[in-house]
């Protein structure tokens, strides 16, 4: 039928009436962009002029800068990528091969990480904070964590329940308002997740690295009330009830008396805005200008990653949070939930097979497969089982620092350089006994058994680490002159793992190799014979009778004195 | 003796006084600083000061890749860009799995699958192309009683339809109703007999099917059923390949080649199982047997009893991830005296669950057919066994017509992989005499 005449302008005033609507919401939308890319491309060009120097200490990269979008990465698609597309591009990345067998030419398979200085060190960052290798943190500032003394305090409100992860669980609010994830260790396993948490998130922390604050607390079911919005499915939710409560708390752990053993994640400060890639950079914070894949601290958290055990790597576990506030702020980034570490998983003891094997693991997969199945995994070769419920699956006999291997082997991990590894290890190395225990005391756990176990095993890793990357890399670090001396520390004997001895050093560029003395009992090298008639020297340092890389050390002339200028290992 | 007596005497303290001297003094100074690795350390460096949030220098310029490498990686991302965006289609089809699949959720309370529950089921076969099909399970009130079904089409034109009615799946006596629909407008026929050529023809095959069942013990450690039931085939002309059947064979030589037949049939089956796990045994030994009287219910004068026995053996080699496996079947009919014969496609055929490696589907047909399998099976990953086989099989008119040295010989290798518990992908490689065959199937029977 044709349209009447009075349909006509009726249509066409309703098309209008749209186009507009359209109009404006579209050009709103671009103005909103725009403002946006323009507080962004303001703080882009402001940042550009920051000027760069290699000796800091501190990279400043908290500048203030408008807030990044939201990133809300898929967790199924995140796992495709990492467990199996991932490592069959790895395995057929032919320029990869090609640049390695350019090696003999000099070629580096992966280039150095950028977000290192002169002194080999990766400078405090909104990423990491030199800690314990450079200033031995207290014991009681182990204990106590990432956000100091601060634990969950009854009575607590239920604000939302937990519905992604394996551990069953809630977010609540506690007696001084303070908002808490709480996960519930599973029947039979008390404190073997929420335990696992808290002994690893204090050494992460100690260790350098910005992560969630995590305590171990037992509550009871009179403590907890379920907030109304909740119990009432406000916003379309599911209502949530007191069956609902009682059948979750079924699958908890529970004390003799009643109560439940959970592990409690403090909210972190500023603005959540997802979690942050293990590749590349956040486009939208210009102060995030080094590839994540090439940055050291996450390079090197394999070495303390497989110390702790925490086989459970991804995106997810990491959050990134904007603060402090929209005028002034930046992005800081964390790590989560170190629960899936030492010998535990959400559902109780960890599978043997993780730490040892990737989820798809090509190599191991094409071992067994040309083997008829006789090559026998680390795994089941290791005795991992504790006999201790809250422990779970932990060992150090088998554990190899170079084959540790988490679910999957995140993108720095496999660009990680020897002297990533070696910085890696002089942090893991720089914890004492003193300082383990102490982690490991903040769990609090009941059983005395997996306190001395757990105590036990992180030593032995630990030693295992150092002597593995030290015996790679020279362990020769601390460079500085004093008195007219190059003084270091070499951190094996520093640690006692080897008795004191020589060492040999070269000096390049001041007319080749001269014969120079060096100190066993205390590493000093004397500068006086050296540079004559030049003001720059660089010496190459080898750990006699070593096939460890060597450390190159550049010193300047500084009036009388030399000042070291710039350090690298392996 | 004296003097040297007091000699020594002097010697021993002056040794332990330089001693001490030495630890007390030559030692000092490497004493003096703390030692890494202790609960006191301070590293001989700079304490950094000020924060990332203060004004200051960037420790380097923002990192890209280096230019010759990307020089280098080029034409590699180029030309492996199917893969990459390969990669990212199944990434992307994880992520819309993820937002749209009904998942349980993680604090619903435990307890047996409830509601309706459905899912893709894409297959692919040379003989039926890409299949688009869709699996569909539901309980019926409580959840011992079941509803489950699956629809499938394929680019080749099969269709088939199934669902299965079971009541009390949890009770010592059940209940299930079956119902089947099929359309295969391709169907493979060789000939009948051991030597059947080589020339492959097809035909159209229509079935229907129902069965009710009377469930025993219906657990994979035992199990029994009693059914009765009513199979329908028409046949006709096939399409979507050639040559066609009828252009090569003539209803002589091959009974019902252009006519269809519809039969009663009553029967009973059972079996038993002593393993060490149900789904991917390691140890042990399965048996099943069934045996079939089927009657025209069209007035064809048909009338012949059918059976079917498999045994399977599991024996671990050192340890239950390599294992070798063992597995026999004869399948046979027999007509009653007096009865017509029996339409070439209803007699054993080697397809599905009784195909021969290293040939194809449908190859061979006859009144009896037997095979004699054993494979060497490790585990290489989570669910994925890698496999290497030798087969001996052969279809005869008669069980005194098989002969060990006419069997069709098969060796080859593969992967089979665990989808579900009921569930397992197989992907076979086998050379027979006739040269290599692969072959997908993702409901194997073994």
């Amino acid at each position: 039928m044709r349209p009447t005449t009075t349909n006509i302008p009726t249509r066409r005033a309703i098309l209008r009436l749209l186009a507009a609507l359209i109009g404006v919401a579209l050009s709103a939308w671009v103005s909103a962009r725009a403002m946006a890319a323009d507080g962004r491309h303001e703080a882009e060009e402001r940042l550009e002029r920051q000027p760069v120097k290699a000796s800091t200490w501190v990279d400043h990269d908290g500048q203030p800068v408008p807030q990044p979008h939201v990133s809300d990465p898929s967790h199924a698609g995140h796992l495709v990528r990492e467990s199996f597309v991932e490592p069959v591009s790895h395995l057929f990345d032919i320029p990869d091969k090609i640049i390695w067998l350019m090696r003999p030419l000099g070629v580096r398979r992966v280039p150095d990480a950028p977000n290192v200085n002169a002194y080999d060190e990766v400078g405090n960052s909104s990423w990491f904070t030199n800690r314990n290798h450079v200033r031995a943190l207290s014991t009681d500032a182990i204990r106590e964590g990432p956000f100091g003394p601060v634990r969950p305090t009854p009575p607590y409100t239920i604000k939302s329940v937990k519905t992604h992860g394996f551990n069953p669980g809630f977010n609540m609010k506690d007696a001084a308002g303070k908002r808490w994830v709480v996960k519930l260790d599973r029947v039979g396993f008390p404190q073997i997740s929420s335990g696992a948490g808290v002994v690893s998130s204090r050494l992460v922390w100690a260790a350098g690295y910005n992560i969630s604050h995590d305590e171990a607390f037992t509550f009871h079911r009179d403590e907890l009330s379920i907030d109304s919005d909740l119990v009432n499915g406000k916003d379309g939710k599911k209502p949530f009830r007191d069956a609902d409560l009682e059948a979750l708390l079924k699958r908890g752990a529970r004390t003799e008396d009643g109560r439940y053993y959970a592990s409690a994640s403090f909210f972190l400060p500023g603005t959540p805005i997802g979690p942050f890639s293990f590749r590349g950079i956040r486009q939208d914070d210009p102060n995030d200008r080094f590839r994540h894949k090439e940055r050291r601290d996450l390079r090197g958290l394999f070495v303390v990653y497989s110390w702790i055990n925490n086989w459970d790597v991804k995106d997810d576990q990491s959050l990134d949070t904007f603060g402090p506030d929209s005028a002034n702020g930046h992005v800081t980034h964390y790590l989560l939930d170190v629960n899936g570490s030492l010998g535990a998983a959400a559902e109780g003891p960890k599978p043997l097979k993780y730490g040892y094997e990737q989820r798809f693991d090509t190599g191991r997969i094409l071992q067994r497969f040309v083997t008829l199945g006789f090559s026998t995994d680390p795994w089941r070769r290791a005795r991992q089982d504790s006999g201790i419920p809250s422990v779970g699956n932990f060992e150090a006999v088998e554990f190899d620092p170079a084959d540790w291997a988490p679910l999957q082997y995140m993108e720095p991990f496999r660009r990680m350089t020897l002297a990533d590894a070696y910085w890696g290890a002089k942090i893991v190395a720089s914890f004492s006994n003193a300082q383990i225990a102490a982690a490991v005391d903040a769990a609090g756990y009941e059983d005395p058994r997996a306190r001395e176990y757990i105590q036990r095993t992180l030593i032995a890793r630990r030693d295992k680490i150092a002597r593995f990357w030290f015996a790679r890399v020279a362990p020769l670090d601390f460079f500085h002159v004093k008195n007219g001396y190059l003084v270091f520390h070499d951190l094996a004997v520093d640690l006692g793992l080897t008795p004191e001895r020589g060492y040999e050093v070269e000096e390049r560029g001041g007319g080749g190799s001269v014969p120079v003395e060096v100190l066993a009992r205390d590493p000093r090298i004397s500068l006086g014979r050296l540079g004559r008639g030049t003001d720059e020297i660089s010496l190459k340092l080898e750990v006699a009778g070593s096939h460890a890389r060597p450390v190159r050390v550049d010193l300047r002339r500084s009036g009388h004195d030399w000042v070291v200028t710039r350090v690298r290992h392996g | 003796m004296p003097t040297r007596t007091n000699h020594r005497s002097l010697v021993m303290p002056a040794f332990v006084v330089i001693l001490a001297a030495i630890f007390t003094f030559g030692a000092s100074p490497s004493r003096a600083e703390d030692r890494f690795g202790d609960s006191t350390w301070v590293a001989p460096i700079p304490e950094a000061s000020g924060a990332p949030e203060d004004p200051g220098p960037r420790v380097a310029e923002p990192d890209h890749e280096r230019t010759w490498e990307t020089v280098l990686r080029t034409p590699f991302r180029v030309a492996f860009f199917p893969f990459r965006a390969l990669g990212w289609g199944l990434e992307g089809a994880a992520d819309l799995a993820e937002k749209h699949l009904p998942v349980d959720e993680l604090n619903a309370p435990p307890g047996p699958p409830h509601g309706f529950h459905a899912a893709p089921q894409p297959s692919l076969s040379s003989n039926e192309g890409l299949g688009f099909g869709v699996s569909m399970k539901a309980a019926l009130g409580v959840p011992q009683n079941l509803f489950r079904s699956d629809l499938k089409w394929t680019t080749k034109d099969t269709r088939r339809a199934r669902a299965t009615f079971l009541l009390g799946a949890d009770r010592p006596v059940g209940y299930s109703l079956f119902g089947l629909y099929r359309h295969r407008p391709n169907r493979r026929f060789y000939g009948i007999g051991n030597d059947a050529g080589t020339t492959r023809t097809i035909f159209l095959e229509r079935e229907d099917e129902f069965v009710g069942s009377v469930l025993v013990a219906h657990k994979p450690k035992l199990n029994a059923r009693g059914y009765v039931g009513l199979s329908d085939i028409d046949i006709g002309p096939g399409y979507n390949d050639s040559p066609r059947s009828i252009e090569v064979f003539s209803p002589a030589e091959v009974p019902y080649l252009t006519r269809g037949s519809r039969v009663w049939f009553v029967g009973a089956g059972a079996g038993w199982a002593s393993l060490n796990e149900p789904y991917d045994p390691a140890r042990g030994v399965q048996i099943f047997g069934e045996a079939r009287h089927v009657m025209d219910a069209d007035g064809n004068d048909l009338t012949y009893e059918a059976y079917r026995v498999e045994g399977r053996g599991y024996l671990p080699v050192f340890a239950d991830r390599r294992i070798l496996v063992g597995r026999a079947v004869l399948d046979g009919v027999n007509p009653a005296s007096g009865s017509g014969p029996i339409p070439f496609y209803r007699i054993p055929f080697s397809n599905g669950d009784d195909r021969f490696s290293g040939y194809s589907g449908d190859r061979f047909r006859d009144k009896r057919l037997v095979i004699l399998q054993a494979e060497y099976r490790w585990l290489i990953w989570s669910k994925l066994w890698a496999f290497a086989l030798a087969q001996r099989a052969s279809v005869a008119p008669s069980t005194g017509a098989l002969r060990w040295a006419s069997m069709h010989e098969a060796y080859g290798g593969g992967f089979r992989y665990r989808i579900t518990d009921t569930q397992t992908a197989r992907l076979e490689l086998a050379k027979g005499n006739q040269g290599f065959d692969i072959d997908l199937n993702l409901e194997a029977p073994f």
